[in-house]
């Protein structure tokens, strides 16, 4: 899977993630790309902003219609999503 | 320091415990911490019983995707004051390798291959070397280190060792950097040039007593001239950009990852400008990230907290019936709860949020720091220099500097010194046309990075990023006012100067006086860290000598701002 960060208030890029328990490379980026695993894992994610106040933006996933997964504010860079597949 | 810390938040922990242990009567809610607010918003801007409510709520009560909202929740209720406010607005410091820095010493020392001063030093601290002198006769290898009064806080508040006040009007502590004395140590930098050249200090001798045969007792005295210069510098003007689109492609560009470090996923992988290297902010990232899992996992969420799931969904109803008006007490309310399940699944839970609060502030600090690299410039600075050559008489320098960026992403720059000179001391009035003005200066440079030429004619494959030069152009005029004078004594010789033929009695030498232009091609390489520049210098005369002369000007410079990032990140690999 691909999420990207679509940002509404400044700029954001993923500045660190785990996947699983495991780095994922390429950062920082405005995507990442993981492959999911079977049963409950997290993604544990840091943001980083150009607006380290009022940043905002969403996270999607990246494919038609770009389904909207989370909100994302500057005042709130590291999150947890738990993912069951 | 850190006994402070330690007592202060065992004070924060015990007075936490009564709170919640008191249970029945939890604490109005004063103000929602920073990052609560947020998600607040997005649940009141939603319709009542829409299912965007009931999604934003359950964000909202979510740890996982909350966790600096429910930090700051449990650091406010455990001291009754905004935390976040206590950890945010961190520091705006200065700039980590940018090639606006100025690392080696001034002109006049007779070790530079500057013949301008810019405005920008390290952060922490830079070390220079270099061999060369443009204006003097002699050169000498000179090393200069030079640090900003804002770098010793800095690299204590990244350390962990002292806390840091915003200066928002939020609570203050005497045992904090604030925000708005930081700013102000950040206008002033210093610097000291040491002369390295072999055998700086030498040792003379005068006979003490009448000779005895072929021995005579003898007084020896030490004379050294190591400090050759030293500086000060105060920015008076700086610009600010961090909201243009052209920032923000700086921005974009300055985070790209490294080609070699991080080559795996997706992304494009090119390497970081050569102005700005985020390594600091990808250490407070890493970080933060470590924070968040620790805070997170001792809850025990997986495979199942019951106390949890079933809070959970008390809260989750208790929002959905709140109206608009009640949403922020009721909120607060089912959080006071949260804290006590949370204190029960880990009694050490306040650590882990003072750990995570720490985490989270270093990381909205660097933030910050990482985007000022890249939108302040010194516009307008004035320098002060106190030059102590060996065998001259020491003399103050006024210098003011004007730098300003051009070009697409502010490939060149331009910049311009005027200065004057004087004496620290009368010289002999025997000297004809001698006062204690000394000179008077002029200097433009033009500078011109090459990195994105090289991209865009495809020079990138052979020519190393690492290199990332610089060209320079520089023209410099000094009109000396008196003549250029030099101490002698026949007892200690003048270094690299040979004096005959000279009166016995004389006590000071001077050389006839003129105008000194001076032009100069430099190329610098390096990136980040380490700088070293190359130049040929073309002059008319120089202060002794009144022949033209071609000279060539080598140094090194390490900037040691990323090596306390490396130091002091706390990076932990997972």
């Amino acid at each position: 899977v691909t999420l990207e960060v679509k940002s509404t208030v400044g700029d954001i890029e993923f500045m660190d993630a785990d996947y699983n328990g495991v780095a994922i490379g390429g950062l920082p980026s405005k995507q990442i790309t993981f492959t999911i695993v079977a049963g409950q894992s997290n993604l544990d994610v840091v943001y980083v902003f150009t607006d380290p106040d009022n940043g905002a933006g969403t996270l999607n996933e990246v494919c038609d219609g770009g389904t909207l997964l989370a909100k994302i504010h500057a005042l709130n860079p590291a999150v947890r999503y738990v993912i069951c597949a | 320091m850190k006994r402070c810390e330690a007592i202060v938040f065992s004070l924060l922990f015990i007075c936490a415990t009564c709170i919640v242990a008191q249970g029945q009567t939890a604490p109005k809610l004063v103000k929602p911490p920073a990052a609560c607010v947020g998600p607040l918003d997005d649940v009141r801007k939603d319709a009542r019983g829409s299912a965007d409510r009931q999604k934003d709520i359950a964000s909202l009560l979510s740890i996982n995707e909350q966790a600096a909202c429910f930090a700051q929740f449990a650091a406010q209720r455990a001291s009754q004051q905004d935390a976040r406010s206590s950890y945010t607005a961190f520091l705006k410091a200065l700039e980590n390798a940018r090639t606006d820095k100025q690392a080696g010493s001034s002109t006049g020392t007779g070790g530079t291959s500057s013949l301008v001063s810019k405005g920008t030093t390290a952060q922490v601290l830079s070390v220079a070397a270099e061999y060369g002198a443009l204006t003097e006769s002699v050169s000498n290898q000179v090393v200069t280190v030079k640090g900003s009064l804002e770098g010793l806080p800095v690299a204590l508040i990244r350390q962990g060792i002292l806390p840091y006040c915003p200066g928002n009007g939020g609570p203050q502590d005497s045992l904090c950097a604030h925000e708005g004395l930081l700013r102000q140590l950040r206008k002033i930098s210093y610097g000291v040039s040491f002369n390295t050249t072999q055998n700086p200090q030498s040792v003379s001798g005068t006979p003490a007593g009448s000779s005895q045969g072929n021995t005579q007792p003898v007084t020896f005295t030490a004379t050294g001239h190591q400090i050759t210069a030293a500086t000060a510098r105060f920015i008076l003007w700086n610009a600010r950009d961090s909201t243009s689109a052209e920032f923000k492609k700086k921005w974009e560009d300055a985070l790209k990852p490294s080609s070699t470090a991080k080559a795996a996923g997706v992304g494009t992988a090119t390497s970081t400008s050569p102005d700005t290297s985020p390594s600091f902010l990808e250490a407070a990232g890493t970080s933060l990230k470590t924070g968040l899992q620790t805070l997170v996992n001792s809850l025990k969420l997986i495979p199942e907290n019951k106390d949890y799931t079933d809070w959970f969904d008390r809260a989750e109803q208790a929002l959905l019936s709140a109206s608009d008006t009640d949403l922020e007490q009721t909120w607060s309310d089912q959080m006071d709860q949260f804290l006590v399940l949370a204190q029960k699944a880990d009694p050490n839970y306040l650590s882990h949020v003072n750990d995570f609060l720490r985490g989270l502030s270093r990381y909205s600090f660097e933030e910050n720091d990482f985007i000022n690299s890249l939108a302040y410039k010194p516009v307008l600075t004035l320098e002060y220099d106190n030059n102590r050559p060996a065998g001259q008489i020491y003399t103050s320098k006024i210098l003011f500097a004007f730098d300003k960026g051009f070009g697409g992403n502010a490939a060149g720059s331009i910049v311009a010194n005027g200065a004057f000179e004087i004496y620290d001391s009368q010289p002999s009035k025997s000297i004809p046309g001698a006062s204690r003005w000394r000179d008077a200066q002029f200097g433009a440079e033009v500078d011109w990075k090459l990195a994105s030429t090289i991209k865009k004619t495809g020079l990138a494959s052979i020519i190393p990023n690492a290199t990332s030069p610089t060209v320079s152009a520089t023209y410099y005029f000094q009109h000396q006012i008196s003549p250029a004078i030099l101490n002698v004594n026949p007892a200690t010789p003048l270094q690299g100067i040979t004096l005959t033929r000279l009166s016995s009695n004389a006590t000071q030498v001077f050389a006839r006086k003129g105008n000194i232009s001076i032009g100069q091609l430099k190329l610098t390489l390096g990136s980040g860290s380490m700088r070293v520049p190359f130049a040929v210098s073309y002059s008319n005369r120089t202060e002794l000598i009144t022949k033209h002369e071609w000279k060539a000007e080598i140094g090194i410079s390490y900037d040691f701002d990323s090596l306390f990032a490396s130091a002091g990140s706390g990076k932990t690999g997972q």
